[in-house]
């Protein structure tokens, strides 16, 4: 019998009222499948967490490879083999495939040139049938599983966890998995398999654990004789608490909801209908369109099909429509889009009441005051006053005002994701009891929950979801819980749907052109034909625009335009932004008015030179620890530090005086012929920059650290260093700017710098860089840079006034930032509008 | 009931709704420190607590006041406006030109003042709340055109230098000997601070601040509201230039200068969150009185009037950084 590969032995841990695992035993070994059965809540993903170092066991030793971990640290486990397959947030999703692989594996395993070579090796070797190149945003999720998987052995771990990993693929993806884990386990790979479809693991694994309230219920050899009733009730076990209430006897049949054709990216072809008084459950393993099935109802979720409510046509285009049509949806993420943490208990309850309060226009505060009493006795929810902020309640309460909120809205259908999810046992069955009180007259309720046995409890009728069709109704007798669980973990058919809408007209274009952005190369040659065009129409209408005398002056004002606008994309490459650069460019200016003055001493120049860069990095480092460690967001913070900044250069010179040393402009405006040293200078900063963020792992970092902060933490990434790194670089920069500015107006301005803090961040973005952060270059900052100088020389020449010139900077910049960035907000607008009535969507629906 | 759904709550306990919301902590902060600030102006530069001193910069904080109370509406649906400067620049050049300097036609020239300045706030409303665009480089830039179009149509008025005397003599009059402007910004915090308490609209407008996930699953026209901040924003700001610009009389371009990091400063020491919803007009006009008498104090120190920008940058640092702190605090 080959080594474990992975062995617990004795594991226990403890979460605050509840025991997750109970003295677990629990081995693989090299070369074999071992999967774990286990419902939700059983513990297996703390198993999961656990050997991958996550989770602290309160417990039991681990090994790995006959090794002890000593730390159990996330990065000790990789260190001794132990490789896990995340679901989510651990692919940069905007990179490529190759890029994703390379940036998991350690520094300098590999030089960077060869990331491409690498990869076709590695998807080949593993026979995974996926370009290097693509992006992983556009892979499929089956895809992006495969690759998550080649990221993981890449460093040829000795154990493998997979957590869920077919959950979101389909029967094809399905297969190609299979074939994947047989490689692997070919290769002397041991693979923990965690999973909810039994006949994939019946295939699959060699052993099967099971799993149930964190006590291990036996370990066995998957034999042809291994029965499949046998393991599911092993693994649901419980008997169903006498404690959930009776159902009532439906007293009408009238359908409250009726939902006919529903279908989405997640879910296909779902109808069914609720009636009066009665409770539908909703069930399916995770992540089957359930929930986006649930928000869909309610125009959370884009779909196409048709909702009923009391015979009446719901427009499902928004929650609005949907609850005025009577139809309202109460969510599981209930920090999120639930409650209003901040605000009162009361306010928390009364939102759609509000109108009935209103006496004279005015809010009716006794009348708010009693309904919200009455609510809150009614609900049961208990606060020690009505203005205690929801927040600091526990989570049956705060589920319970929310509860009370929904109930009396005046919305007959309601829809409940999770209805009891981190709620205590005591308020569970207060809750239930109150969802059955109040749809007993006129209403109906429809219920979501990854809880078989809840909705075995409480539903009258349970419509069970497999990979977004509806695959069984369970009622009656049928009804329990041990059959919701075996018609998940039985299904095996079953197409996902895939029905992404194709975009229409304009917004097509419009896509075409966001897609365009997200290769760094493709804003340049937009850019470089506009500069052209103008250029242009600037040599048709103006005879001096050639001149070589006009080409240095354009030139040389292009140098800080040119440099802050560089400074700003390192900032904005990791997704933040600097607004205090321009002021910090005014500060300089004023410092080599006193530092660099006129008549002092060529040292000095070298001198004040380097006190000014100084200055630029101390700012900018002062952004970066106030963003990254101080918790405020950069906007507030820079806007800060502008003011702070501004305020020292205008005590340094109040107003404009000081002459800076003739020397030094000079040196810094020195020219061959019309092309000024400052130009070559941006040139070589904009390649070497661009080479630096393109063509090098650091480069990498910075762009993983700006599309996916998180992603990029986890394949290990220093992200603090990284942002950092770039507010620093950013003050840097801004200083350097400051210099060429100082050369130019050649006297301590202390304002001269207010307009760049605009143009560094239209000029950047008209280069290509994004303001959600990880896109840019600088060879685009420094294009965006010339358009706008030219942009101002042109005007300047037509004879135009100036105020025109401020007017077109700004113009610019509301068009730089639509097309990147407000494109596809406008795109969901259109389609929105032009969205087909109900009616018409029933009949194309065949 | 079991006793153990309480868990916090008892302890979370806050003064809220028994005493008005100005006397809640965040909100309280900045009058204990205006009259910490008093306290020691009057030990230390008594001249600055005189009666005449103060009655002479009270009409400042009241601008900045009506300023701030803008960026305050803008703050708490988690935006940021920096147009405000250019928005108070256009309407009193607006105000001179359309006026002419004859009280004739005062009022069309403040209809058209207040209109345009609506109107700029109601294109950073419909670009940053319908469009999702960026709240800080939108209102930059639309800044950066309004400023653009005042520069250009301050051109073709340069005949024009003061204001229509009666809007100069109403500007500076004082009722009860109170500076009108301060009565007036005193009625707009409180006829403010009535309609976002005690109106449907202030209270939804707050659940949109708060959460505005939330606010959209229950069925609340988030865009609405957030675009509604920006342009009930831009009328504050058109009432202020008007004021203002009555004020000093000959208002230039620079006349909306002060106005780009002060009211930010004012909203966020007067304790608004900027992660939405919390704000109170009260305490925010606190702020802008603290922060005129600091301006005052700063000048009769004889120190440059420059350091008031840093103190504002410091004080909005802090602030911000108090205020995340207690957020975080009470999430938890």
């Amino acid at each position: 019998m080959p080594d474990a590969v992975l062995e617990l032995k004795d594991v226990s841990k403890n979460y605050p009222g509840v025991r997750a695992l109970d003295h677990v035993d629990f081995d693989c070994r090299a070369g074999e499948v071992h999967a774990i059965l286990g419902e939700n809540g059983s513990g297996k993903s703390t198993l999961m967490k656990i050997a991958s170092g996550v989770v602290i066991p309160d417990t039991g030793t681990i090994k790995i490879d006959g090794k002890s971990v000593s730390q159990n640290s996330a990065s000790e486990v990789a260190g001794l083999g132990l490789a896990t397959v995340y679901q989510d947030d651990s692919l940069v999703l905007e990179m490529s495939v190759a890029q994703n692989l390379f940036l998991a594996l350690p520094r300098g395993a590999l030089p960077y040139g060869e990331m491409r070579q690498s990869a076709v090796e590695k998807l080949s070797t593993l026979e995974v049938d996926i370009s290097p190149d693509a992006i992983v945003g556009d892979l499929t999720p089956a895809q992006r599983q495969f690759v998550e998987i080649v990221k993981a052995v890449q460093t040829d771990p000795k154990v493998l966890l997979l957590d869920e990993p077919t959950a979101t693929l389909d029967n094809d993806g399905v297969r190609k998995l299979t074939a994947l884990v047989r490689n692997l386990t070919g290769r002397g790979t041991g693979i923990v398999y965690v999973s909810h479809r039994l006949p994939e693991i019946l295939d699959l694994a060699d052993r099967i654990t099971i799993l149930r309230d964190g006590v291990e219920r036996g370990t066995f050899p998957v034999t042809p004789d291994l029965s499949e009733h046998d393991l599911i009730s092993l693994m649901v076990g419980r008997d169903i608490d006498s404690e959930y209430g009776a159902k009532p006897d439906r007293v009408s049949d009238f359908r409250v909801l009726q939902v006919m054709g529903l279908s989405g990216e997640d879910f296909h072809d779902i109808s069914f209908a609720a009636r009066v008084g009665e409770i539908v459950g909703i069930a399916g393993a995770e992540g089957n369109g359930q929930r986006e099935m649930m928000r869909a109802i309610v125009g959370l979720e884009d779909a196409t099909g048709t909702v009923e409510c009391q015979g009446r046509t719901v427009d499902t285009s928004s929650p609005r429509a949907a609850l005025k049509g009577g139809v309202l949806f109460l969510s599981s993420d209930r920090k999120g889009e639930a409650i209003f943490p901040e605000l009162s208990v009361q306010k928390n309850m009364v939102p759609s009441l509000l109108g009935t309060f209103a006496r004279g226009g005015f809010l009716s505060l006794g009348a708010e005051r009693r309904k919200a009493e009455a609510m809150k006795r009614d609900f049961g929810v208990v606060a020690s006053t009505l203005d205690t902020p929801v927040v600091g309640l526990s989570g049956g309460n705060q589920q319970k005002s929310v509860l009370a909120r929904s109930f009396r809205s005046g919305a007959k259908a309601i829809l409940i994701d999770e209805p009891t999810q981190g709620v205590d046992a005591g308020a569970r069955f207060e809750i239930y009891k109150a969802i059955r009180e109040n749809i007993a007259q006129d209403g109906t309720c429809v219920v979501n929950s990854s809880d078989a046995q809840e909705l075995a409890g409480i539903c009258d009728r349970v419509l069970v979801l497999s990979r977004g069709r509806i695959v069984r109704e369970l009622e009656g007798d049928e009804l329990t819980e041990e059959n919701i669980v075996s018609s998940f973990l039985s299904v095996r058919g079953g197409r996902r749907a895939d029905s992404r809408s194709e975009s229409v007209g304009i917004a097509a274009l419009a896509r075409t052109l966001i897609n365009g952005s997200a290769i760094w190369w493709v804003p340049l040659l937009f850019l470089v034909g506009l500069i052209f065009v103008v250029g242009f129409y600037a040599a048709q209408s103006s005879p001096v625009f050639l001149k070589s005398i006009n080409i240095r002056f354009t030139l040389l004002a292009l140098a800080p335009a040119a440099l802050v606008a560089m400074a700003q994309l390192n900032v904005l490459l990791v997704g933040g932004i600097d607004v205090s650069v321009g002021a910090l460019m005014s500060l300089i200016v004023v410092t080599a008015s006193f530092m660099i003055a006129q008549g002092a001493p060529s040292a000095m120049l070298v001198l004040g030179a380097i006190l000014c860069l100084c200055v630029g990095a101390l700012v900018g480092l002062c952004n970066g620890f106030v963003v990254r460690f101080g918790g405020i967001n950069a906007v507030i913070t820079t806007i800060a530090t502008l003011s702070i900044v501004q305020g020292f250069a205008l005590i340094g010179r109040p107003t404009p005086g000081g002459l800076i040393s003739t020397n030094f402009t000079e040196l810094l405006k020195s020219h061959f012929g019309f092309l000024p040293v400052s130009s070559l200078l941006l040139i070589v900063f904009a390649v070497s920059g661009d080479i630096w963020l393109h063509r090098s792992r650091t480069g990498l970092e910075i762009k993983a650290t700006g599309f996916r902060e998180e992603a990029a933490r986890r394949n290990g990434v220093q992200v603090t260093f990284v942002h950092l790194r770039a507010y620093l670089m950013s003050g840097l920069m801004a200083a350097l700017a400051g210099l060429f500015l100082g050369a130019q107006v050649s006297v301590g301005h202390p304002t001269v710098g207010q307009n760049f803090a605009l143009s560094s961040i239209a000029a950047a973005v008209l280069g290509g860089a994004s303001l959600a952060g990880g896109r840019g270059s600088f060879t685009g900052a420094l294009l965006g840079a010339m358009f706008f100088t030219l942009m101002i020389n042109v005007i300047s020449l037509v004879g135009l006034s100036s105020s025109v010139g401020v007017i077109a900077g700004g113009v610019m910049t509301l068009l730089a930032i639509f097309l990147y960035s407000g494109l596809a907000e406008f795109e969901h607008l259109v389609k929105r509008l032009f969205r087909p009535s109900p009616a018409t969507v029933a009949s194309q629906q065949e | 009931m079991s006793a153990t759904h309480t868990t916090k709550s008892s302890r979370q306990t806050r003064t809220g709704g028994v005493l008005p919301h100005f006397a809640e902590p965040r909100f309280a902060a900045i009058w204990v420190a205006l009259a910490a600030m008093l306290l020691v102006d009057a030990i230390f530069l008594p001249h600055s607590v005189e009666l005449s001193t103060i009655l002479a910069v009270l009409p400042f904080a009241a601008f900045l006041a009506i300023g701030a109370a803008g960026q305050t509406l803008v703050l708490m649906t988690r935006g940021i406006d920096l147009s405000v400067p250019s928005i108070v620049s256009l309407s009193s050049v607006v105000l001179l030109g359309v006026s002419g300097a004859q009280d004739g036609r005062l009022w069309l020239a403040m209809a058209a003042a207040l209109f345009l300045a609506m109107l700029v706030g109601t294109i950073n409303g419909v670009l940053i709340a319908v469009l999702k665009l960026n709240a800080l480089i939108v209102t930059l830039a639309v800044g950066s055109i309004v400023m653009g179009i005042a520069i250009a149509y301050s051109q073709s008025v340069t005949a024009i230098s003061s204001v229509p005397p009666s809007l100069a003599a109403f500007s500076s009059s004082r009722i009860l000997g109170i500076p009108v402007d301060a009565l007036f910004a005193l009625v707009l915090m409180v006829v403010a601070t009535l309609a976002l308490r005690k109106t449907v609209i202030g209270r939804r407008f707050e659940l949109v601040g708060t959460n505005p996930a939330a606010a959209h699953t229950i069925g609340v026209p988030v865009r609405r509201y957030q675009a509604g901040a920006y342009i009930l924003a831009g009328l504050l700001y058109g009432l202020m230039a008007i004021l203002l610009a009555g004020f000093i009389q000959n208002p230039t371009l620079q006349i909306g200068d002060p106005y780009l990091l002060a009211p930010i400063a004012a909203a966020v020491l007067g304790g608004t969150a900027l992660t939405g919803g919390i704000g109170s007009m009260i305490s925010v006009s606190g702020a802008a009185m603290f922060l005129i008498q600091l301006e005052q104090s700063i000048k009769m120190l004889g120190l440059p009037s420059a350091g008031q920008m840093i103190i504002e940058g410091v004080a909005i640092a802090l602030g911000m950084y108090l205020s995340e702190r207690s957020g975080t605090r009470r999430r938890k």
